[in-house]
C-alpha cells in the first residue's frame, strides 16, 4: 500500500502534466478574451477635392416642385403675399408685377407659364453660398420659349428660391455644362479666367443695351434678339411719343445681382439682374395711361409732367473662356415692367 | 487522490471550456443587431453624426431619436451641409463607437462666437434658435429651442415625430451625416442599429477542447475507478500455495524426524512418522489455512473488496495443488523403491504413473486384484477382487509381474510407501507448489499439472469418482487416459495408496460400486479391458466404457479443466467448473479421514 502511495507521489512528470493544465486553462481564457475585437472605427469617405454638387436631381426636382408649387398659389390668388418663401429678387419682383398686371386686366394677360419640369440640369458644386442653380425648363405647354430658370440659396438654413427667369432666345444654342451628377462650378462674379469677368459682362452689356452701336463694348456683344427687342421697343416709344414729349433709356446692372456657372469649354453662364429706366418727359400736354398695366402700377391714368417706367431685366449670357472666343453670347433675357410712376 | 484530483480538474476544464465554446455563440455572441446609443443629455438639442459614422457597422443602418415627448426630427446630408446648417448652434458630435454600445460624442462647437444667426436675415424657421440673443447663450436657454431642419431641400433623408422618429439609411457614396435635432425640452437619445454578420469562431474550438479534457478525465477516472474495484494489483493472480504449504511443514518435518527409520533417504524417513491417518492436510485443511492466510493479508490492508473475488480464485488453485501432491508422492515413491532396491521399484514406477492412471475404475480393480494378496489391510481389495476378477483373470498375466513384484514388495511397501507418499506430500508440495506456480504461467505445464491433480484425487477416490460416475466421473476419466499407459502396473501404488488414506472403506465401495451403479460401464470397461490386458489396453478399457456416456464426459472434463487453467493462468475468476470438483474434493477428504 504505502508502496503504491509512494509510487504516485507527483513526480516532475506529473508537475508538467499540471503546468500544462494550466497553460490551457491561460491560454483559453486569453483566446477567448481576445474574441472581443475592437471596435469598429469610422472610415468616411476622403474628402473629395472637387465639392459634390450642391443638390441631387432629386433635390432639385424636389425644389422645382415647392417652386411651382409656390408659385401655383400665387397664381390662383394672383397674391405675391406667398411668394417670399420660394421667391426671391426680380423674379419675385416681376411675378407681383404680373399679379398686378393680370388683375389690371382681368386676366387678359395673365401672368408668365413658368414651367417647373427641368429639361437641364446646372447644378452647382459648391460647399459654400450662397449656391445657384440655373435650369433649363421644357417648353411650355402655350409654345413660349423654354426658360432658363435660376435658384438660389443664400444660406444653409434658407431653402432654394427661384430668383429670375429669362426666356430664351430663340434659336439659341446653350453651351454645354457638366452634368448635375458632377455639378458645375460657381464662378465668381470677379472671375478673370473669362473673356468678361461677369460683372463686367454684366456692365458691358448693359452699357451696349443702352448705346447701341455706339457702345465701346459693342465689339463684345453682337447683336442680340433681346438688344433688337429693347430697341425696337424703345424706339418705338419714341416714335410715338415724338409730338408731346422725349425719350431717355438707360440700362444698368444691378449691384451684386450677378451670378455664373461653369461650362463646359471653361467659359461661364452668367446671369445678372438689368435694370432699365424709361425716362419720358413731357413738354405740352398730357399722356393718358392707357395701358391698364400702366395705370395700375402708377397709380393714375394720365401724367403732364413725366412718366417713368421702370423695367426688371434678367439676361443670362454665355462668357467664353479667355483665350477662347471674342464675342458673349445673349441666352436669354426677360424683360418686365415692375415699376411705373409719373406726374 | 492526486489522480483523482487531476481527473477532477481535467472534467472540470473541459467542461469550462464547453461552456466558453458555447458561452461565446450564445450568451456572449454579439447581438444580430448591433445598437450603440448616444445620450448627452443635458442641454444637448442637437447631434451631429461624423461621416462614416452611419456606415460603421453595416449597411442599412436604422438610426432612432427619443427625446420626452419632444418633436425630434432626424435628417441626413452632405457633411458640410449639416454642419453648415447647424453652424454657430451648440451641439454634440457624434464620433464613432466607445464601447459596442455607446457612442462617443464631444462638444460640437465651443460657442465660443455668438455670431450665430447664421442665415442672417431671412430665417424662415419657426423656431429660429440662435438669433441675436444667442450672446447669452447658455446651455440652458438658448438651447432649449433648437432650429428646426425640417423641409431643407440639403437633406437627403429626413423623418420627423413626436417623441421619437426612426430613419433608416442606406449607405451611399460621399460623406453624410446624420442630423438630430429635439425641438423640445428634452435632450435627444440617439441610437444606431446595424445589422451584423456574426460569427462564432470560438464555438467549435472551446468544444473541441472542452471534449479532448473530458476525454482525457474520463479515461483517469476509469483507470482509477478499475483499480480501486480490483485492487492495485489487479494484473496479479495471487498463487499463495507456497505459504500455506508451510504451515504444516513443521508438522510434517517433525514427523519424518521421528520415523527416520527407513533408508538413508530423507523422504523414506519420513513417510513411517507421518502415516499416521489425519496427518497430511486434508484438502479442506489447506484450503481453510488458505483462506485464512488470505484473510489475513486481506485484513493486512488490501482493498477488501478487491481481495475477495481473489481468494476465491486462489481456492480452486489451492484445491489443484493438492493434486500435486499425491503425483509428487509416487515420485517420492519411486525415490524409495530405488533406494530400497525392493522389485517394488517397479511397482513403484508403476506408483508414480498410477498416480494419474488410478483413477479408472479398471485400473483399479486391476491393481485391486493384484494387489489384494499384499495388501492384507486392504478389506476392499477383496471385495474390489470380485468385480474386479472377471478383468483379473484376462489382465492377470500382465499383472502379475508386478503383481508378484507388487506383492513382495507391496507387503512391505505398500505401508511404506504409502506413508512415504503421504508424508512426502509435506516436503514435495512446496516443490510443487513452486513448480505449479511455474506451470501456472506456462499454459502446457499447466495443463500437464492438471492432468495430474485429477489423478491424485483418484488416488484416493478412484471410488468416489467412479461409483457416483455422474459429477465424479468426470475427473476420473481424464486421469484415466493420462494414467492408461502405467495403469495396470500401478497396481501395487494403489494398493499402498488405499491403505494410507485408509480410503479401503470408501474404495470398497467404489469397486462395489461400478458394477452397481454404472454397471452399465463398468462391464463393457472390465470386458475390453482384460482382453487387452496389457497396461496400455488398460487405458482403453475406460476410455471405451465412457465413450457412451463417459467419453464425452472426459472430453468435457479435460476442456473444462483446460479452460480452468487458462483461466487461471490469465487471472480470470474460475467458473462453476471449480464447484464440482470442489465438491469432491469435500468428499473425498471426508472420506479420506
Amino acid at each position: 500500500m504505502t508502496a503504491r502511495t509512494t509510487g504516485h507521489r507527483p513526480g516532475p512528470a506529473r508537475l508538467r502534466r499540471r503546468l500544462a493544465g494550466t497553460a490551457i486553462a491561460l491560454v483559453a481564457s486569453l483566446g477567448l478574451a481576445a474574441c472581443a475585437n475592437p471596435v469598429p472605427e469610422p472610415t468616411p469617405d476622403a474628402v473629395p477635392a472637387v465639392p459634390p454638387p450642391a443638390l441631387t436631381v432629386a433635390q432639385s426636382t424636389d425644389v422645382l416642385d415647392q417652386v411651382g408649387t409656390v408659385l401655383a398659389a400665387g397664381d390662383q390668388a394672383l397674391d405675391p403675399a406667398g411668394l417670399g418663401s420660394r421667391l426671391l429678387g426680380p423674379a419675385l419682383a416681376i411675378r407681383s408685377a404680373e399679379y398686378v398686371r393680370a388683375t389690371a386686366t382681368n386676366g387678359e394677360r395673365p401672368p408668365v407659364t413658368i414651367p417647373t419640369t427641368a429639361q437641364t440640369l446646372i447644378t452647382p458644386d459648391t460647399t459654400s453660398w450662397p449656391r445657384t442653380q440655373m435650369v433649363v425648363t421644357e417648353q411650355p405647354a402655350d409654345l413660349q420659349a423654354p426658360l432658363l430658370l435660376v435658384l438660389v440659396q443664400n444660406a444653409p438654413r434658407e431653402p432654394y428660391r427661384l430668383w429670375g427667369w429669362a426666356r430664351l432666345g430663340p434659336a439659341v444654342q446653350m453651351p454645354l455644362t457638366a452634368t448635375p451628377e458632377e455639378g458645375s462650378e460657381p464662378v465668381a462674379p470677379d472671375d478673370d479666367s473669362l473673356l468678361l469677368t461677369p460683372t463686367e459682362a454684366l456692365a458691358q452689356y448693359a452699357d451696349v443695351l443702352t448705346n447701341g452701336d455706339a457702345s465701346a463694348a459693342a465689339a463684345t456683344f453682337p447683336a442680340d434678339f433681346f438688344r433688337t427687342a429693347i430697341t425696337e421697343a424703345r424706339n418705338q416709344t419714341t416714335a410715338s411719343l415724338q409730338a408731346v414729349a422725349t425719350v431717355a433709356e438707360t440700362v444698368a446692372p444691378v449691384e451684386g445681382a450677378v451670378m455664373a456657372l461653369r461650362t463646359a469649354d471653361g467659359g461661364a453662364i452668367v446671369v445678372g439682374e438689368l435694370s432699365t429706366v424709361t425716362t419720358v418727359t413731357l413738354s405740352q400736354g398730357s399722356i393718358t395711361l392707357n395701358d391698364p398695366f400702366d395705370a395700375a402700377l402708377a397709380g393714375k391714368s394720365s401724367v403732364s409732367k413725366n412718366l417713368v417706367r421702370t423695367w426688371t431685366d434678367v439676361v443670362a449670357m454665355y462668357v467664353p473662356p479667355t483665350g477662347g472666343g471674342e464675342q458673349v453670347t445673349v441666352l436669354a433675357a426677360e424683360h418686365a415692367r415692375t415699376a411705373v410712376t409719373g406726374e | 487522490m492526486l489522480q483523482r484530483l487531476i481527473a477532477a480538474v481535467l472534467g472540470v476544464l473541459g467542461v469550462a471550456a464547453i461552456g466558453l465554446g458555447v458561452a461565446s455563440a450564445t450568451v456572449w455572441r454579439a447581438d444580430d443587431p448591433l445598437v450603440a446609443t448616444a445620450a448627452p443629455g443635458g442641454g444637448t438639442r442637437t447631434l451631429v453624426t461624423d461621416p462614416g459614422v452611419l456606415e460603421l457597422a453595416g449597411d442599412p443602418v436604422t438610426v432612432t431619436v427619443h427625446a420626452d415627448g419632444a418633436p425630434v426630427v432626424l435628417a441626413v446630408g452632405r457633411d458640410t451641409d449639416v454642419t453648415a446648417w447647424v453652424g454657430d448652434d451648440p451641439y454634440e458630435r457624434v464620433t464613432g463607437l466607445s464601447d459596442w454600445h455607446t457612442l462617443a460624442t464631444t462638444a460640437g462647437q465651443d460657442a465660443a462666437e455668438p455670431t450665430a444667426s447664421p442665415s442672417g436675415p431671412a430665417t424662415e424657421e419657426p423656431a429660429e434658435a440662435a438669433p441675436s440673443p444667442s450672446a447669452s447663450e447658455d446651455a440652458g436657454t438658448a438651447a432649449a429651442q433648437a432650429a428646426d431642419p425640417t423641409g431643407n431641400d440639403m437633406w437627403v433623408a429626413e423623418v420627423a415625430g413626436d417623441g421619437s422618429a426612426t430613419l433608416e439609411w442606406t449607405a451611399q457614396e460621399g460623406r453624410w451625416s446624420l442630423l438630430a435635432v429635439s425641438l423640445g425640452d428634452a435632450a435627444p437619445v440617439l441610437d444606431l442599429s446595424w445589422p451584423q454578420t456574426v460569427t462564432t469562431p470560438w464555438l467549435w474550438p472551446g468544444v473541441a477542447l472542452g471534449v479532448l479534457l473530458l476525454a482525457v478525465a474520463a479515461i483517469l477516472l476509469v483507470r482509477i475507478l478499475r483499480q480501486r474495484r480490483e485492487g492495485p494489483d489487479a494484473g496479479w493472480t495471487d498463487v499463495s500455495t507456497g505459504t500455506l504449504a508451510t504451515v504444516p511443514l513443521p508438522a510434517a518435518g517433525a514427523a519424518p524426524g521421528d520415523g527416520a527409520t527407513a533408508a538413508g533417504t530423507p523422504t523414506g524417513a519420513i513417510p513411517v512418522g507421518t502415516v499416521t491417518p489425519g496427518v497430511p492436510l486434508t484438502r479442506r485443511q489447506i484450503r481453510e489455512a488458505e483462506a485464512a492466510a488470505a484473510a489475513a493479508r486481506k485484513r493486512g490492508g488490501r482493498a477488501p473488496t478487491g481481495a475477495v473475488p481473489v481468494v476465491t480464485g486462489a481456492t480452486p488453485v489451492v484445491t489443484g495443488a493438492t493434486p500435486v501432491v499425491t503425483g509428487a508422492t509416487p515420485a517420492a515413491g519411486r525415490a524409495t523403491p530405488g533406494e530400497g532396491t525392493t522389485p517394488g521399484g517397479t511397482s513403484g514406477g508403476a506408483a508414480r504413473a498410477e498416480t494419474p492412471g488410478p483413477t479408472s475404475g479398471r485400473p483399479a480393480r486391476d491393481d485391486a486384484t493384484t494387489t489384494l494378496p499384499a495388501t492384507p489391510p486392504a478389506p476392499p481389495a477383496p471385495v474390489t477382487g470380485a468385480p474386479g476378477a472377471p478383468g483379473a483373470p484376462t489382465s492377470a498375466p500382465p499383472a502379475q509381474p508386478a503383481g508378484a513384484g507388487g506383492t513382495s514388495s507391496a507387503a512391505a511397501a505398500p505401508a511404506a510407501q504409502g506413508a512415504g507418499a503421504a508424508p512426502e506430500a509435506g516436503p514435495t508440495t512446496r516443490g510443487t507448489g513452486e513448480g505449479r506456480r511455474l506451470a501456472d504461467r506456462l499454459p502446457w505445464r499447466r495443463g500437464r499439472a492438471s492432468h495430474d491433480e485429477p489423478g491424485a484425487p483418484d488416488g484416493d477416490a478412484p471410488t468416489g469418482s467412479a461409483s457416483t460416475g455422474t459429477g465424479g466421473g468426470s475427473p476420473a476419466p481424464a486421469t484415466g487416459s493420462s494414467g492408461t499407459g502405467s495403469g495396470t502396473p500401478r497396481p501395487t501404488g494403489a494398493s499402498s495408496w488405499t491403505p494410507v488414506p485408509g480410503a479401503a472403506p470408501a474404495a470398497r465401495p467404489g469397486p462395489a460400486g461400478p458394477p452397481p451403479t454404472s454397471s452399465p460401464a463398468a462391464p463393457p470397461a472390465g470386458t475390453p479391458a482384460s482382453p487387452s490386458g496389457g497396461p496400455g489396453t488398460g487405458a482403453r478399457p475406460p476410455a471405451a466404457p465412457g465413450g457412451p456416456a463417459g467419453a464425452q464426459d472426459d472430453d468435457a472434463a479435460t476442456r473444462a479443466q483446460r479452460a480452468d487453467a487458462w483461466r487461471r493462468m490469465w487471472g480470470f475468476p474460475s467458473t462453476d467448473a471449480d464447484a464440482p470438483p470442489q465438491q469432491d474434493d469435500d468428499r473425498r477428504t471426508e472420506e479420506g479421514r
